[in-house]
């Protein structure tokens, strides 16, 4: 009888744990990644550092956005890259030279292009796609790692989604969903880029990593870092302020 | 007066048989004279017919119909439309071998590896067998098949560059009609290599209707029609008429010398030079043509003086040298001109740059590589105009000897 009994509490643990499981939504979590720094509009001061193999170099960014169509991004440091600005309005990207006094559209066939001498591209900050969209994902490991109580979602394309990893793994914190990394790998399965999410705080009421790093693994000894020194969600920003005359203010 | 004009022809016959190696130099030189510039000028056009077919096959034809504007910026946006009409026109038109559609798309192929700006051509690939080598230069997987829709063709420099091989995918980024940002997955079918760096890196086919998906265009419009025509040197009288007849408001018919004019260009100069070597060589062989016939007539200075001191008139003497520079002319220049055609018959298909030891790479004109096997440019009419070029200067060159007959000094003569 005793056993029987053990037996019974044994299944309920498996399913219970099963259940706990089971109750996890990765498409949830994935939007919630997603949706991090994203909100109905955002306002806030960011340091973009970047390392390669010959030099390195940080500038303090002030960046509006609002919804996932416009932001605007202007350079406050150093002096003389001072206002250097990016907008993006829907899948359009300008950027703003002041030395110059010239507003460039970019056009697609400078989209490879680096994103302010950072290991982004101008590609990457136009993207809008969701990743619960282009990818299907599983959560294919949940519980302790490393220490962290972590869940990972690993998401693999859509066959004609318009991707270029073969495998993207995200890793986030299982009880409020912020992510730690996502690996990307490409076609071959083969680690191609690292992005770590670390140093989480809370800002304006909402608890985010605020130290972005990119590793590309080819290039090891180089990185781009971003830092959120300051951010403040739902802020009241009018349509009008991702305009082309505000670009060159 | 007859019979005395074929007895001057007979004396002149005799006379340039008596010295016979006299005679035999002056003819050779005149042989070289005629077929070097046929033998160089046959195989420099043959290059330059080649690589303008070839250039003109692989991308938009010898004649090209697209918007009025897209020369100054060629963007999707100008497009020209009601396409399948004029197309369907053209290809019943005798004058026409081939037409291809074609839409042309600049943008960004992205891997995980990088992402590299390329030019995507939407191209019929049934059209494209037909009338390109491109599908002949296909070093791995296979070449385009009508509805392959996303699959794609990609040169092998840009597979190096993106790190990709058959089977495997890339996004292309590009603008649409409406100048908004699109992207689309492609997977590679096939990797060709042309032997053109620039154009091995930078150029992607695909199927055209998945182009136009891709961009937002209708079916009934293209980026351009590139017209194959039957007689590539009678291209700039038919576009003029094709322009009239088949045009619409925002399309306009162009030669290939306007859609690639560094070609164009390139061929203009380097003909220009080779027509300049050319003469600079007749200019030689005609110095070493002179000497041997003023040497024919000055070591006959007595003979002429007896001749003239007979009764013997000067221009009867005057036409003696003219037919005897007559018959060297119309024995050399067709001996010439065949030599010239049998030497390029010989080295016919040779592969010229296992010659120069020279790759491929460094055969390219505007990013477009020459074809290294030797094709001549067989034209009649071509080589019957260098033979009576020379022929002409030859006859020229019996002026000074005549004139020099012409004062010739009996009493001095006869007594030396």
């Amino acid at each position: 009888m005793f056993k029987i009994f053990l037996v019974n509490i044994f299944i309920c643990i498996i399913f219970l744990n099963y259940a706990n499981a089971s109750n996890l939504d990765p498409e949830k979590i994935l939007d919630e990644v997603d949706d991090l720094y994203r909100s109905n509009s955002s306002h806030g001061i960011i340091t973009l550092s970047v390392t390669t193999i010959n030099w390195k170099r940080t500038l303090t960014l002030e960046q509006w956005s609002k919804g996932e169509d416009n932001s605007l991004i202007k350079v406050l440091k150093p002096k003389k890259e001072k206002g250097l600005a990016t907008l993006r309005v829907d899948k359009n990207m300008w950027n703003y030279m002041p030395k110059v006094k010239r507003v460039i559209k970019i056009p697609s066939s400078m989209m490879s292009s680096s994103w302010m001498g950072s290991h982004f591209t101008n590609d990457d900050l136009v993207k809008q796609s969701r990743m619960t969209e282009d990818y299907t994902f599983s959560i294919t490991f949940e519980g302790t790692r490393e220490g962290k109580d972590i869940i990972e979602i690993t998401c693999i394309p859509n066959k004609d989604a318009a991707v270029v990893w073969g495998r993207v793994e995200v890793i986030v914190f299982r009880n409020d969903y912020i992510p730690i990394r996502m690996i990307y790998y490409d076609e071959d399965l083969l680690l191609s880029r690292i992005l770590e999410f670390t140093d989480i705080k809370i800002m304006d009421g909402k608890m985010i990593p605020t130290l972005m790093s990119m590793i590309p693994v080819n290039e090891p000894d180089e990185s781009t870092i971003i830092r959120w020194e300051k951010i403040q969600f739902d802020v009241s920003i009018d349509d009008e302020f991702f305009s082309l005359r505000k670009l060159q203010q | 007066m007859m019979p005395k004009a074929l007895m001057i022809i007979r004396i002149a016959w005799r006379s340039i048989w008596r010295s016979k190696r006299r005679t035999l130099i002056s003819i050779f030189s005149i042989v070289i004279g005629t077929g070097l510039p046929t033998f160089t000028v046959c195989l420099g056009w043959g290059f330059y017919n080649g690589l303008i077919d070839d250039v003109a096959r692989l991308m938009a034809g010898h004649v090209t119909y697209e918007h009025v504007e897209y020369r100054n910026s060629p963007s999707i946006d100008l497009w020209v439309d009601d396409i399948q009409a004029i197309n369907s026109a053209l290809n019943n038109n005798d004058e026409v071998l081939s037409t291809k559609q074609m839409v042309l798309l600049q943008g960004v192929a992205h891997t995980a590896k990088g992402a590299v700006g390329v030019s995507l051509m939407g191209i019929e690939p049934s059209k494209e067998i037909s009338v390109s080598f491109l599908p002949d230069s296909i070093v791995s997987g296979e070449y385009l098949s009508q509805g392959d829709g996303r699959r794609a063709i990609i040169g092998n420099k840009l597979a190096e560059r993106l790190n990709i091989k058959v089977g495997k995918k890339f996004v292309f980024t590009s603008n649409d009609i409406n100048g908004e940002l699109v992207e689309d997955l492609f997977r590679v079918k096939g990797i060709f290599k042309t032997g053109s760096s620039a154009f091995d890196s930078y150029v992607v086919q695909s199927d055209i209707n998945f182009a136009r998906e891709v961009v937002g265009l209708n079916s009934n419009a293209t980026s351009q029609l590139g017209i194959i025509v039957k007689n590539p040197d009678n291209h700039d009288k038919i576009l003029e008429r094709w322009q009239n007849e088949l045009a619409s408001n925002d399309g306009v018919f162009l030669s290939w010398r306007q859609i690639m004019p560094d070609i164009a260009t390139y061929i203009y100069m380097d003909r220009g030079s080779l027509v300049i070597i050319m003469i600079m060589l007749v200019i030689l062989v005609q110095f070493t043509m002179f000497s041997t016939i003023l040497m024919s007539v000055l070591e006959r200075k007595r003979e002429f003086a007896s001749l003239l001191a007979i009764g013997t008139k000067h221009v009867e003497l005057n036409l003696q040298i003219f037919f005897e520079t007559l018959i060297f002319g119309l024995i050399a220049c067709p001996i010439g001109s065949f030599l010239g055609v049998g030497a390029l018959k010989w080295v016919e298909g040779y592969d010229i740059s296992k010659l120069i030891e020279a790759n491929p790479e460094d055969m390219s004109i505007g990013g477009f590589t020459m074809d290294p096997i030797i094709t001549p440019f067989f034209s009649a009419p071509l080589i019957l105009q260098i033979s009576i070029i020379i022929f002409l200067l030859v006859l020229i060159l019996g002026i000074v000897p005549m004139f020099l007959v012409s004062r010739i000094s009996i009493v001095d003569e006869l007594r030396a």
